[in-house]
């Protein structure tokens, strides 16, 4: 009687832990912004008609450019498909744009804006390639586990929920939430190393020429906030080394024939009325200022033309 | 006995553990998007196989006399400490959770008991003893393969019954403890004597729970399916001194270096000499390094200076040295290289180094602390309650019975979460 007693609660257990391990995976992305804006994008990828255009890259494309904008512009759609710390690792980036081109026709998007701020050189700023995080920068919890303890569901906080803070068009809504907490520091000023720079090409013109075979691709120097203005020498130098490090990617890399790169070097701003978050990520006002100024840049490159 | 349950012989057995392996892998790799790594996974399961065949084959066609054969197993033996001299295989310090190359996987295990085997059984090495040796359950998770019986006098009922509470405490030890202690052990980089001795303590609770807990794990798993394979870890912190320590961790590895080592040289040079021989040799199976060296000698000197402590009574001592003896091996054990350790040993400990191992320790967060006051609360009942009924017996009843199951059930359900440290068999797959 005893055993059969404790086969009951073996059950119990079970079923317990299963429809926690279950449950728990729909608690844990909705308490982090990058993991709120990956699943928000993913929402609104899913109701995607025809887009011609994309912007990738990290949160300085997140917060500070604006599909929107470029699709009035352009006259063409655009989609923002920039994920916060680039997605945090490569494999997600790539699940990321999967699910995109599975929205959309991939071989029918023209023009891809890699908007990226490893263009500077950080310490250890290497895309982590061993460890599995997840859209929210958090280690990923294997399938058998639950996200969270349901400890920490009743000892912490309670979960921010965050409201809808993507448009249809990617973009993030600035004033959905209380987002912006100007924070006035300069940023980083050292261009990126070779290494770097070959680091960032290896993880995004491989992926998204792949995804994209037909795009133009544009990697763009993103704009900063800068409270003394940048050396112009110094700034031209890193854009020649940029497209020398592009040259031998391609060079490199025989089955990208036929890959279109331009690079594009953005205007920097020492307003900082137009900051959001840091001096990468702007606010609204600001985006609308970065985003025409790089449409302009484009114009001037040839990679976009007057809507 | 239930003659009316159908049984399962060592081949199925051995096929089920490969199917169900095969299906998690599977099912992993679908989710994380990388089938392509699928084809490791045979490689992990065919390169033990064969090479016990082979290892079986070639002692069983009498090809090798009596005394090349002895030879033979001490070869397979010592190949592992070949491999990471020359960098073929990376050290086992309970931090270097994969093994780097896919066709020496598991490696370090199936060697010992192929080599084990041979001494023991010579011509007389069964084929089906691959099923065992080669289990994928085994190698992923670390507990040697030394004798397995087949419990076919047991009904599945009745299996269920005994494993299941062994499973749970299995789970309880390697999801909630060894999970939470996980991102504790970043606590190595700062290399000082009082974070390398907080480093030390924290690392050896880890291996105890992670490596115990897998290997309560495998022992339910195996026993529910029918195959009945030694408890490798028997309440070791039930002990006061380094000898009743000794009898109750990793006793695959012990039972093993006992017949190999400890046994012929005691009986040609006494017993120090064999306890030196043995530590020396299990040292040279984890990596041939300085540190596993003095690791070695360390456990064998206070083994050796503990037989003397008791001979003479004084069990206080042979106590007080216990204790200490643990946590500064495990610092020297896990400390990733030689030149790590003098750094920590040359540091001259400041109260800045405390402070910031203090602050660092407080820093963890709320589930790595709970692991760790459970971890310390269950070294603690078993040393303190180790003449008490429950745990005398020094086979985890105490976590069996009907009440601490319900907690322990309770405490997987409240504490486990797959976001802090790395699911990983500190002891397993290299």
């Amino acid at each position: 009687m005893v055993k059969d007693k404790y086969v009951w609660l073996v059950a119990l257990f079970v079923a317990g832990y299963v429809t926690w391990v279950t449950v728990s995976g729909f608690l844990v992305p909705a308490t982090m912004f990058s993991g709120s804006v990956h699943d928000q994008k993913v929402t609104r990828m899913q109701d995607l008609g025809s887009v011609e255009s994309v912007i990738v890259g990290g949160s300085n494309a997140v917060y500070s450019l604006s599909a929107e904008r470029l699709s009035e512009l352009t006259g063409e759609t655009w989609f923002n498909a920039a994920l916060p710390k680039e997605g945090f690792t490569q494999e997600n980036m790539t699940a990321f744009l999967d699910d995109f081109v599975n929205s959309v026709d991939g071989e029918k998007i023209s023009t891809v804006v890699v908007s990226s701020s490893r263009q500077w050189h950080a310490p250890r700023r290497d895309r982590p390639a061993e460890q599995e995080l997840g859209f929210d920068g958090m280690k990923a919890a294997p399938f058998w586990l639950p996200s969270q303890s349901l400890w920490g569901l009743f000892s912490e906080p309670p979960a921010k929920i965050f409201p809808t803070m993507i448009s249809d068009y990617g973009d993030l809504i600035h004033d959905a939430t209380d987002l912006c907490e100007p924070n006035l520091r300069p940023v980083a000023t050292e261009w990126a190393t070779d290494r770097e720079i070959d680091s960032l090409l290896e993880s995004w013109l491989p992926l998204v020429h792949s995804r994209f075979p037909h795009a133009s691709i544009v990697v763009t120097i993103p704009s900063r906030y800068m409270v003394e203005p940048a050396d112009p020498a110094a700034s031209g130098e890193y854009l020649e080394r940029l497209q020398a490090r592009i040259d031998a990617w391609i060079g490199a890399h025989p089955e990208s024939d036929g890959i279109q790169v331009s690079t594009i070097l953005e205007t920097n701003y020492d307003d900082p009325s137009i900051l959001c978050t840091s001096g990468l990520h702007y606010n609204a006002a600001g985006r609308l200022l970065r985003t025409d100024a790089l449409y302009a840049a484009m114009i001037e490159k040839g990679v976009a033309y007057v809507g | 006995m239930d003659r009316g349950v159908p049984r399962l012989g060592f081949a199925n057995q051995f096929a089920l553990v490969v199917f169900a392996g095969f299906a998690m892998a599977t099912a992993s790799a679908l989710s994380n998007r990388s089938t392509s790594t699928l084809w490791i996974d045979v490689v992990h399961v065919a390169m033990p196989a064969l090479a016990s065949v082979m290892v079986i084959g070639l002692v069983r066609s009498g090809i090798l006399p009596p005394l090349a054969t002895r030879a033979f197993a001490y070869l397979i033996f010592f190949s592992v400490a070949a491999l990471t001299a020359t960098g073929f295989m990376s050290v086992m310090n309970g931090l270097a959770v994969s093994s780097p190359n896919p066709f020496l996987y598991g490696y370090s295990f199936y060697s010992a008991s192929l080599a084990y085997l041979v001494l023991m059984e010579g011509r007389s090495a069964s084929f089906v003893r691959t099923f065992d040796i080669a289990n994928p359950l085994m190698l992923a998770t670390g507990p040697l393969v030394i004798s397995v019986a087949s419990m076919r006098h047991w009904s599945l009922r009745g299996r269920l019954n005994y494993f299941f509470p062994f499973l749970v405490v299995g789970v309880f030890f390697f999801i909630v403890l060894g999970l939470g202690l996980g991102p504790a052990l970043a606590i190595k980089e700062q290399l000082n004597l009082v974070s390398g001795l907080v480093f030390g303590f924290v690392f050896e609770l880890f291996i105890y729970v992670n490596f115990a807990g897998l290997s309560l794990i495998v022992y339910a798993v195996a026993g529910i399916i029918g195959m009945r394979v030694p408890l490798n870890f028997k309440q070791p912190f039930s002990a006061s001194n380094i000898l009743d320590f000794w009898k109750g961790w990793h006793l695959s590895l012990s039972s093993l270096l006992k017949e190999l080592f400890y046994k012929p040289v005691r009986a040609r040079w006494g017993t120090y000499a064999a306890v030196m021989v043995t530590y020396l040799a299990s040292a040279s199976w984890h990596g041939m390094t300085l540190n596993f060296a003095i690791w070695g000698c360390l456990h064998g000197a206070v083994f050796v200076a503990s037989i003397a402590l008791l001979k003479r009574k004084h069990t206080i001592w042979a106590f007080v040295i216990f204790p200490p003896t643990v946590v500064i091996a495990r610092m020297i054990f896990g400390t990733p290289s030689f030149d790590s350790l003098v750094a920590i040993v040359n540091h001259i400990p400041t109260r800045t180094d405390a402070t910031v191992a203090a602050h660092t320790v407080l820093d963890w967060s709320t589930e790595t602390l709970i692991a760790l006051a459970l971890s310390i609360a269950l070294v603690f009942v078993e040393y303190a309650c180790s003449r008490m009924p429950l745990v005398r017996g020094r086979n985890y009843k105490f976590l069996r019975v009907r009440f601490t199951q319900v907690v322990l059930m309770i405490g997987i359900i409240m504490f486990t979460t797959g976001r802090i440290g790395d699911v990983i068999a500190a002891y397993g797959q290299r």
